[in-house]
């Protein structure tokens, strides 16, 4: 955790200090050094897919004479979409590029689970469905290497990389469903929609990245989208919040421990650092 | 960019900040649910071992008006492990489960005879069944003495009395004393409605005080009394209720003649945390009537433990609220002061049926919640000492 703390202090230092370049003396566009080394810096945004891919799962409720499996709740993949927005930061040389786009990166999770009782009559039968939709936003550091695979005004490339997050916020909404066998047929209700913050209930994440895209440069700003595909290592489910009290602990829905997964679509808007007066004009 | 620079390390900051973390076994919530549509469940004691907890509970039997016994065994987590169904030979089991070395107990019946029962849970959780060599008797409650002794409280029919024993934990009475009813008076029903629950359960305890003279709650002169004595043929005092509609409903003793007590005025509670009651002449639980507590529900199940942190000694006395709700009161034993309280439960009914310290320094608290809301299923919920830290 310090180590990261620490790397992601030192990448934020050294966009200051490619802040405090501007205030040398700029060099003309057009001159060679403007293509073989450059700062960019922008802004970042985007839409992306989340799956979550259980490591362990644990019953809403300890279920005493039936088969706990019942009680499994089923992922939905890469369903919803989520924004995410933030800087983009990147060092060119020759064709590579380093980057990182610390980011504010929300990831939408959906997920169905139900149980139901059983009398001896016909008519003794009552079933509930939860749909979750979780939230999680998290601080997203990544590091990438991309390489340019064609010069000129549009310039397609590939990436790889890694990235650590440190959750930020989370919010979980669990919509109930109830079907009543009283008159001996199904009759299914609404019943009620419950809302509440749970950020205690994650971990910080880490995985790898990699991604292709390509960056257009009109003007004097760089576009860059890029397609870019992560895979988390590490459970993002705290075991420790798991079974303390909650709203939701109390009508058996409790937390899987899960891995995520991710696709995700952005567009950046980038400025070369090197040619920027105080006025934020280009020169 | 630098303010958000700053942002971000502040942030970061935050996040390195983070809570602290709880093992399983420190604290949780776990419900216990069968997918029986006509199953409800009642637990009433609970108790735990180096390496299991103890859910004992009620359950409805076909053959008996009276309710048979379930024991449910989890890890110390909480996770469920196992449930047995009792003989429904034996049936209305005592409040309590008491502990001695690694062994629980508490007082059944048979149901045919109703001759009482010592039963005991081992540490892994196997069960038996002691007889024990005394009349025709109902066990109403149950508590331990000094000497390592189990107190029996029953109630005898063919002498309208009722009966305290001291019972050795193989099963063995040791000594004993019997308090009439008063002439004339017939609580059979109410006895057998609190067994059968046709009524509210009625707040049957005993206990050890301080100066070593014993106490009961149970009938005594026509009426719900809180009676002290020293197993003489007379009571050395007693706190007098009104019929059933108004008593103690539990005690704890603090030092002296003084006691954390929860008691009833027909619908009303009152409480205190440290009060020196009379234990040598005749008064009424009226008398002690400080406050109206209009929080807890009426009949609703109360219970007080000690608890200490070092020398910080505290009174918890845990109750049920109108609201559907647990509700713990932090009283400090020396002054009596109210320090906090907490209230268990969210969005499902939360009702109270026992609640225990555990060695590790945790509370827990046993009851119903209702899935669904209409599913009477068991919670277990334990609150771990670190937590407690920040209520007291």
């Amino acid at each position: 955790m310090k180590r990261t703390l620490l790397l992601f202090i030192g990448c934020l230092l050294l966009s200051q200090l490619s802040f405090a370049q501007k205030r040398k003396q700029p060099k003309k566009p057009g001159s060679s050094d403007f293509l073989k080394t450059q700062w960019w810096l922008g802004i970042r945004s985007g839409l992306n897919f989340t799956n979550a891919t259980p490591i362990e799962r644990f019953p809403g409720f300890y279920p005493i004479n039936y088969d706990e499996e019942s009680l499994e709740k089923e992922y939905m993949d890469f369903e919803r979409p989520a924004f995410h927005v933030g800087l983009d930061i990147t060092f060119y040389h020759a064709g590579f590029s380093l980057s990182t786009f610390p980011t504010f990166f929300k990831h939408n999770i959906t997920y169905e689970s139900g149980t139901s009782w059983i009398g001896d009559a016909e008519n003794e039968r009552f079933e509930t469905e939860y749909t979750t939709n979780q939230s999680v936003t998290f601080i997203d550091v990544p590091v990438a290497l991309k390489y340019d695979i064609l010069d000129g005004k549009v310039r397609p490339f590939a990436m790889a990389g890694a990235f650590y997050s440190f959750v930020f916020d989370a919010n979980k909404e669990v919509a109930i469903r109830e079907t009543d066998y009283a008159s001996g047929t199904a009759i299914t209700y609404n019943r009620t929609s419950i809302n509440s913050n749970n950020k205690d209930e994650f971990l910080n994440n880490w995985g790898v990245l990699g991604g292709i895209g390509a960056s257009f440069d009109f003007w004097n700003i760089r576009t860059v989208v890029d397609l870019q595909y992560r895979h988390s290592f590490n459970n993002v489910v705290d075991p420790s919040a798991r079974n303390k009290e909650s709203l939701f602990l109390a009508i058996g829905e409790k937390q899987d421990d899960y891995r995520l997964s991710n696709y995700s679509a952005s567009i950046s808007f980038v400025f070369p650092l090197r040619y920027i007066d105080s006025q934020f004009k280009a020169l | 960019m630098k303010r958000f620079t700053y942002l971000i390390i502040g942030l970061l900051i935050l996040a390195a900040c983070k809570e602290e973390e709880f093992t399983p076994e420190d604290a949780f919530l776990q419900i216990y649910d069968d997918q029986n549509y006509n199953v409800s469940y009642q637990p009433t004691a609970l108790g735990a071992s180096d390496s299991n907890i103890f859910i004992l509970s009620e359950r409805r039997l076909d053959v008996s008006n009276f309710y048979g016994i379930n024991l449910i065994t989890t890890e110390l987590s909480g996770e469920f492990k196992n449930e047995q169904q009792l003989e429904d030979q034996f049936v209305a089991p005592t409040k309590d489960l008491i502990k001695l070395g690694s062994t629980h107990y508490f007082f059944c019946m048979d149901r045919n005879t109703l001759r009482p029962h010592l039963a005991s849970i081992s540490a892994s959780g196997d069960l038996n069944f002691t007889a024990l060599n005394m009349s025709t008797s109902y066990p109403l409650a149950a508590g331990l003495n000094r000497n390592n002794e189990l107190i029996l409280l029953s109630y005898n029919q063919d002498s309208r009395e009722s009966v305290m024993s001291l019972v050795s934990i193989d099963g063995q009475i040791q000594n004993q004393a019997s308090y009439s009813i008063g002439a004339g008076n017939n609580v059979l029903e109410a006895i057998t409605d609190h067994f059968t629950r046709r009524k509210d359960r009625l707040p049957f305890f005993c206990g050890q005080a301080p100066n070593s003279s014993y106490y009961f709650n149970g009938f005594y002169n026509f009426t719900m009394s809180l009676v002290f004595t020293d197993l003489g043929d007379d009571p050395t005092g007693v706190i007098q209720g009104q019929n059933t509609d108004a008593a103690m409903k539990y005690l704890l003793p603090i030092g002296g003649n003084n006691y954390a007590f929860i008691a009833y005025q027909f619908s009303d509670h009152f409480l205190s945390g440290s009060t020196e009651l009379s234990a040598n002449s005749v008064t009424s639980s009226v008398n002690y009537f400080n406050r109206k507590v209009p929080e807890i529900a009426p009949n609703a199940i109360s219970k007080i433990v000690d608890y200490s942190f070092g020398t910080d000694e505290y009174a918890i006395i845990a109750s049920e609220t109108e609201g559907r709700q647990v509700i713990l009161y932090f009283f400090d034993k020396n002054t009596g002061d109210l320090i906090n309280t907490l209230f268990l439960g969210t969005l499902n009914p939360f009702t109270f049926a026992d609640l225990e310290v555990f060695e590790d320094g945790g509370i827990a608290v046993l009851g119903t919640t209702f899935l669904a809301d209409r599913f009477e299923r068991v919670y277990l919920q334990k609150i771990s000492r670190t937590q407690l830290t920040e209520i007291i």
